[in-house]
């Protein structure tokens, strides 16, 4: 009986659950389209070979905001508190994207930022002597060891990346969360529905964690 | 080929400033080889990393077939100077093959099937065509050295200039080597060599510099068997 109203419960949510899981892969490639290049640009410019004073202050303030201020914070400051300064309207999944793409951005950077400066500095003179320009040298040389120095810091960013889209609901995006609050509210129900959603985030993240241990195997091999 | 006028040199760490080179004034030629000796922290190292254009003069000029060093565009600085580092500098994500052929890719624009033609006999040259598909982890240290010298001569430079080149070679490579340096100045390629390895020096040396304290204590173009014991080259060597 109670495993039959279980699977009614869950039939009964699917089509909603699926809607919402939609929604979460959507604002989750959005802000990795945001975080990903912007970060990688960042810490490209914030690398100690390339390294401006004025760019890497302005850079290093802007991180150390990005990373201490809770993402939740910036959240409720990009849906609310710009839209009322710049007397604009801010569609609730552009500020949601926006703000997580932006946020990752800065984690992103001293990734990249990491794993460029891990890389042996006689590379770039070596790239210089053989008659390498800056941007040349960044991407034949510099770029392609960097990348597989932060794959799998990367992938793992971009898996914590997914599980923060959970907080959107909370500015009213019908994500995967903000569905399954909404059914909760309906079914009474909250053990079996936030249980799925649970799994749902274990399933996705669990094929990130397989993917990063592809890579370090790969790279290992 | 190569003037270096009045070349100066300061490094500074916090507020402590050293002078690495001094007043440094001197002609390389071409066909010939020239050997940079010298104690420990006497400049030799600087004195090619300048001449590399890897660093910033603090005074004086280098001047390349006449003309200045920094007018220099890369590629053209390619092209006239080569340089292999004393830990070769090879880039470990590319196989012996692409990182001769690269360069040529990268900075001449030339089609890959030409930049193979050159790199080829090149590796056969220098006896390690056998090894262009493996990566610069799997050589030993005298063949990590020829990959670097032939990824240098495909850009065919006017002078290359060699690090330490002996530090890391048991003696049947540092004949190798000998022998590939002298076949170079027979093309007219000028070498200029810094190194510390007495015998290694004086079996090839065309031209000696002593460079003492960042100054250029004397020079010869002496073979080091004519030179005068009391010559301060002769001592150094001995």
């Amino acid at each position: 009986m109670m495993i039959t109203n279980l699977l009614t419960t869950y039939a009964n949510a699917a089509p909603l659950l699926a809607q919402g899981l939609c929604m979460t892969l959507q604002c989750w490639i959005a802000a990795l389209c945001i975080a990903l290049p912007l970060g990688a640009l960042w810490g490209i410019l914030r690398c100690n070979q390339l390294a401006q004073p004025i760019v890497c202050n302005a850079l290093d303030v802007f991180t150390f905001m990005l990373r201490g201020i809770p993402f939740y914070v910036q959240l409720l400051v990009a849906y609310f508190v710009l839209p009322a300064l710049f007397n604009i309207d801010i569609p609730a999944s552009l500020a949601a994207a926006g703000s997580l793409g932006i946020c990752s951005a800065a984690y992103v950077s001293q990734i990249v930022k990491a794993g460029i400066n891990a890389i042996d500095p006689y590379q770039w003179e070596a790239a210089y002597v053989l008659g390498y320009s800056t941007s040349q040298t960044l991407r034949f040389i510099i770029l392609p060891q960097a990348f597989k120095n932060v794959l799998p810091a990367i992938i793992g960013e971009c898996d914590q990346l997914l599980k923060t889209t959970a907080v959107f609901s909370t500015i009213g995006i019908l994500d995967l969360m903000g569905v399954g609050k909404n059914i909760v509210a309906q079914e009474l129900n909250p053990l079996s529905i936030y249980s799925l959603i649970a799994l749902l985030y274990l399933g996705l993240s669990s094929l990130l964690s397989f993917a990063s241990a592809v890579v370090e195997k790969k790279e290992q091999a | 080929m190569i003037n270096i006028t009045q070349l100066t040199k300061k490094r500074s760490n916090k507020n402590v400033q050293k002078t690495v080179l001094s007043n440094v004034t001197c002609a390389i030629n071409s066909n010939r080889i020239t050997l940079l000796v010298g104690p420990s922290g006497s400049g030799k190292t600087t004195l090619l990393r300048c001449i590399a254009g890897l660093e910033q003069l603090d005074e004086g000029s280098i001047t390349i077939q006449n003309k200045p060093l920094k007018e220099l565009s890369n590629a053209e600085r390619a092209g006239k100077i080569g340089f292999v580092f004393q830990n070769y500098s090879l880039f470990p994500h590319l196989s012996v093959l692409e990182n001769c052929i690269q360069p040529l890719l990268v900075t001449k624009g030339i089609d890959r099937q030409k930049a193979v033609k050159k790199a080829l006999p090149l590796l056969k040259q220098l006896g390690i065509e056998t090894l262009q598909d493996f990566y610069p982890r799997q050589l030993s240290g005298g063949q990590q050295q020829r990959v670097a010298l032939a990824r240098t001569l495909c850009l065919e430079p006017q002078a290359i200039l060699l690090d330490e080149p002996t530090s890391a070679l048991d003696p049947e490579n540092t004949v190798i080597l000998s022998t590939i340096l002298q076949k170079l100045t027979k093309q007219n390629v000028a070498i200029i060599i810094s190194s510390q390895d007495v015998p290694f020096i004086k079996s090839i040396a065309e031209k000696i510099c002593l460079l003492e304290e960042g100054k250029l204590m004397a020079e010869t173009d002496t073979p080091y068997e004519q030179l005068e014991a009391s010559s301060k080259i002769a001592r150094f060597l001995l």
